[in-house]
């Protein structure tokens, strides 16, 4: 269970869509954190949460198909545009003018895009294992076809509509071992799994089939730097060296456009936060006082620090 | 010696009066160290130049009043209009357009003049101990007896009196400095003090309290600061007998600054608490005018890291290279997959490289030891002790590099063979520690060397080893493992001074001995014939060796034994000398005479002693102790006022048996000469030197690592 509870939660309710959303804790700047593919949903945070909302006013959600979020079967209720309102919907649900996003993996293109064609809304913004139209795909994920029948279920043939049919728990299993390529994650990849079985393949098959800009990126990289050069606040990047499912030169070829600092996790695979969540929320707490505070309007006053108190203390 | 010397300065001139100015480094952006009360002029800031210096460009000037500025006559020239021109007179000197502001005290209130009329070229001020009157009372003290009048006490803040400065200046700046320093074991930053406020007069401080200033009362104060729009931290000790900590309070609310307390700290934070204040600097630099840039930074997952350690090894000449090597070595073959980086100065690098070992890059950025050591010598001499009370301004600019690449966790293990920067600093700053920390020496406790007794410095030697007692006691655990390289009887059955313990009964609480440490097997050098032949010395006459370490001090001794040895000659002229100057001396500038070579840098100079006949030594350990493990007669020539010569290596020679020491004052050629022919003659009676010290010491570090 989550060992935080909300302050408060609710839903935004859009073209009929519930999306389910978490309010913890107060301070500025707020923080806001994507869901990624619905496959999994906003528990994918638990890590950062509490320790974030010590500080910050926090935000979290469900993507739809996911968590308590609605389930459309519809491939254009997943469409990226809808999305990106989702956040928006729920950042004014939240009373949140202007947050710092953080993103992962389809969530961090989501904080890139929000950032470059929403930028009243965003302080800065945090890109771990994004989704981006620059750099290379990963060469095992090009070989098989989504929609297509294949002759096998070996390894990425299991990303196939008509295998998760057949076992969608198998399929789960095998994308969370790639989520989680770093030794010693089984936890994690439990939890994954479970998150992925609280949706079906039915909803997965249809956010995949959902219109968005990515693929005409790709193939337009010039427009795509555009976008992100087009960026003016505050981004970080971080990857981890051994991501499986989002390659690491999507990242460097991020960074080279962005200029961002790129902290790459040497040993780390896609979900960093979640597999180094110290090391990350370290790093994002950082971020914030070192990247948004110094050039917000108000700065930081509260309570004076103090250093060397002289008596023996125990923890 | 200083520990960065400025790469550029200069004096500008405003008004027939010069202000003197130092520029050090070229980072962005700009810090500027703004002068204060002229009580102290710009070496205030030593022990931050050097660090803020490797990240940003530093700018710091003295003040008119003190240090290379001019002392102008009457108080308008003091006032605050004058000091605010010069700032800008020299940041248009330095070209420096905008910068972060540093200041002390009066030089807030300097600075705050500066950031609210110039708002452009403030990009932000660190204030300690803001001096910015009327904001909130000052302390009742200042007020308790008159300044002009004559007073009937010179007690206490009585002393705060014209008359009394006039009287007894170096008092007044005496008593100044103490209550700046209310923190225990304060006694350099406190001679410091007084070294600065003696670079100055009574009657100069008095003309600066009487000049004038534009915040004449408690709203120009307040409207002034309030007119600050740059980021502001506020730095402030509890214990400040000059500006309360509620000015402090008051002056982070209404610039909107951030206040840091420093608690149990005085009024000179940045020269007693010197790395807390640095981190706190640079972050604060950092985030209010580094711009972000593109940084490609890697964190490497801990199971996903090559298994590290950082040796730091002390280098003041060679003597613990060679050890630290032995033991590096034994410990590889204890962790196979340990690699080990070190961190050293020349000339041990030197030793290092040739060994084909890895040299951290940044090695070379520290203050250089070997230099302050050499400058602190005279002719055979070295007032070890007050030479390394002198190192506090090398300490702790080579601490914080210590600390910047330490901080990420790079290592597994930090293990420092008297790397006194790093331990003293660790234990003032535990929470730095990031790492399993091995510390490995073979002195424990200073000892005063005055042949009169000096009792000033018996106080002091005593001050610093209560100091260390009570670190070690309030942080036991900070040291992983204490090594001691001997056994408890090797050290001086002495005490660490009045009302403190005896050193070995200390040891034996505190320390694990792990023998003397050989970077060599003695075993194969018991042959001296064959060793000769294979070295290319020949056999069939007396040879005998004189070797002064690694640094340029034993070049007097050196002078001695050619001439005593040209004595031996006329009575003994089959006789050689082979003369070692080591890797800092010139073997050419040593005189010629028949029967001897020289040599500067010898590798394994160990090899080389084991050939002799008869050496005479400096009183080094190392090389003392290699002569006693290859058993060759030797007579060794301690430093005069040497602590560690005088007193550590005497005592475990002697527990050796090896007992010949001469004195430099009586060393006479004829005295050289009949000193070898008795060496030449006598067969030596020393106790076995243990062959295991390296591996003993490396089965105990090897333990931290799980091995």
């Amino acid at each position: 269970m989550a060992i935080l509870p909300p302050d408060r939660a609710g839903y935004v309710v859009r073209g009929g869509v519930r999306v389910h959303y978490t309010i913890y804790g107060s301070g500025a700047p707020p923080v806001v954190f994507l869901p990624p593919w619905a496959v999994v949903h906003s528990r994918i945070w638990k890590s950062q949460i509490p320790y974030v909302a010590r500080r910050h006013r926090v935000v979290a959600f469900d993507p739809r198909g996911n968590g308590r979020s609605d389930r459309p079967v519809d491939p254009e209720a997943y469409a990226e545009a809808e999305l990106i309102q989702d956040t928006l919907a729920v950042m004014d649900a939240a009373e949140v003018g202007r947050a710092v996003l953080v993103g992962f993996s389809q969530g961090g293109w989501h904080a890139a895009l929000l950032a470059a064609r929403h930028p009243e809304r965003v302080l800065g913004a945090v890109l771990a294992g994004a989704v981006s139209p620059l750099g290379r795909p990963l060469p095992e994920r090009t070989v098989y076809s989504f929609e297509d029948p294949l002759p096998t279920d070996e390894g990425w043939a299991k990303y196939n509509r008509h295998y998760w049919q057949r076992d969608y728990r198998g399929f789960l299993e095998f994308f969370m071992a790639k989520i989680f390529t770093e030794p010693h994650s089984t936890k994690h990849i439990e939890d994954g799994v479970q998150w992925g079985l609280e949706t079906t393949p039915e909803v997965l098959t249809a956010t995949l089939r959902a219109p968005g800009q990515l693929p005409h990126l790709r193939v337009h990289p010039d427009e795509a730097r555009e976008l992100y050069r087009s960026i003016r606040c505050p981004l970080l990047l971080v990857h981890g060296s051994q991501d499986a499912l989002v390659s690491w030169s999507r990242a460097a070829a991020t960074a080279e456009v962005t200029g961002a600092p790129f902290v790459t996790v040497a040993g780390g695979g896609h979900h960093v936060f979640g597999r180094d969540p110290v090391r990350m929320n370290l790093l994002l707490t950082a971020f914030i006082e070192e990247q948004i505070l110094p050039a917000g309007d108000d700065r930081p006053r509260g309570r004076p620090v103090v250093y060397g108190a002289p008596t023996r203390r125990i923890l | 010696m200083r520990a960065r010397h400025p790469d550029q300065a200069g004096r500008v001139e405003r008004g027939g009066v010069r202000i003197y100015y130092e520029v050090f480094g070229a980072g962005a952006p700009t810090v500027l160290l703004m002068p204060t009360f002229p009580i102290v002029h710009s070496r205030m800031w030593k022990a931050q130049v050097p660090y803020l210096a490797h990240r940003y460009r530093v700018v710091a000037f003295d003040p008119r009043g003190n240090g290379r500025s001019d002392r102008p006559a009457g108080p308008e020239a003091y006032g605050d209009e004058e000091a605010l021109a010069d700032t800008l007179a020299v940041m248009e000197a330095t070209g420096t357009a905008e910068a972060v502001f540093a200041a002390l005290c009066s030089g807030v209130r300097l600075s705050t003049l500066v950031a609210a009329r110039h708002p452009d070229r403030v990009l932000g001020l660190i204030a300690f101990a803001p001096g910015m009157p009327f904001i909130a009372p000052a302390h009742p003290h200042w007020n308790r007896h008159s300044f002009e009048d004559v007073l009937d006490t010179d007690e206490g803040w009585a002393k705060h009196n014209r008359h009394y400065m006039l009287r007894d200046f170096r008092g007044y700046v005496e008593w100044h400095s103490g209550w700046m320093t209310p923190e225990p074991h304060s006694t350099k930053l406190s001679d410091d003090l007084v070294a600065w406020g003696l670079d100055t007069t009574a009657e100069t401080l008095i003309t600066r309290l009487h000049a004038p200033s534009p915040v004449k009362t408690k709203e120009d104060a307040e409207a002034l600061c309030r007119q600050v729009r740059c980021p502001v931290l506020v730095i402030h000790g509890d214990r400040d007998e000059c500006q309360p900590m509620d000015r402090g309070n008051r002056y982070a609310e209404l610039t909107g600054g951030r206040l840091v307390v420093l608690e149990g700290s005085g009024h000179a934070p940045m020269g007693r608490h010197p790395v807390r204040v640095n981190l706190l600097m640079s972050d604060f630099i950092t985030s209010a005018a580094v711009r972000p840039r593109t940084a490609r930074t890697t964190w490497h997952r801990a199971l996903a890291r090559p298994r590290r350690a950082l040796f730091v090894s002390s280098s003041i000449g060679l003597g613990h290279i060679q050890r630290d090597l032995a033991i590096a070595r034994e410990l590889r073959a204890l962790v196979p997959d340990l690699e080990i980086h070190w961190w050293a100065q020349h000339p041990a690098a030197q030793v290092l490289e040739a060994a084909g070992e890895i040299i951290h890059p940044q090695s070379h950025l520290q203050a250089p030891e070997t230099a302050h050591w050499e400058e602190e010598a005279t002719e055979h001499e070295l007032q070890a002790f007050y030479a390394f009370r002198r190192l506090d301004e090398i300490f702790v600019a080579n601490f914080m590099l210590f600390h910047d690449i330490t901080r990420d966790g790079t290592y597994d293990l930090w293990i420092g063979d008297e790397a006194w920067e790093v331990d003293y600093f660790l234990h003032e700053n535990p929470e730095l520690k990031c790492a399993p920390y091995v510390w490995l020496t073979d002195v424990i406790g200073f000892l005063p060397v005055d042949p009169d007794g000096d009792p000033r410095e018996a106080a002091l030697c005593a001050d610093y080893n209560a100091e260390m007692i009570e670190q070690r006691a309030r942080y036991p655990r900070l040291r992983d493992l204490s090594l001691y390289v001997g056994e408890y009887e090797e050290l001086p059955d002495a005490s660490f001074g009045p009302g403190l313990p005896g050193i070995r009964a200390w040891a034996r609480d505190w320390y694990t001995p792990v023998g003397y440490v050989l970077p060599f097997d003695p075993a194969q050098y018991r042959d001296p014939a064959a060793l000769r032949r294979r070295l290319g010395y020949g056999t069939g006459y007396p040879l005998v060796f004189a070797a002064v370490g690694g640094t340029r001090i034993g070049r007097g001794l050196l002078g001695r034994v050619i001439d005593g040895f040209a004595q031996l000659r006329e009575t003994m002229p089959e006789a050689q000398l082979v003369l070692i100057a080591g890797p800092r001396l010139d073997p050419h500038d040593l005189p010629d005479v028949p029967g001897m070579a020289k040599c500067g840098y010898v590798h394994n100079l160990f090899e080389h002693l084991a050939c002799a006949d008869a050496a005479i030594a400096q009183g080094g350990l190392t090389t003392t102790m290699e002569l006693v493990a290859t058993r060759r007669p030797f007579a060794y020539v301690p430093l005069r006022r040497h602590w560690e010569q005088q007193h550590h290596v005497d005592a475990r020679l002697r527990f050796y048996g090896a007992a010949n020491r001469l004195e430099y004052e009586s060393l006479t050629p004829a005295r050289v000469a009949e000193t070898l022919r008795r060496l030449l003659a006598a067969p030596v009676r020393y106790r076995e030197v243990p062959r295991d010290g390296a591996r003993r010491a490396a089965r105990e570090i090897a333990g931290l690592l799980g091995r």
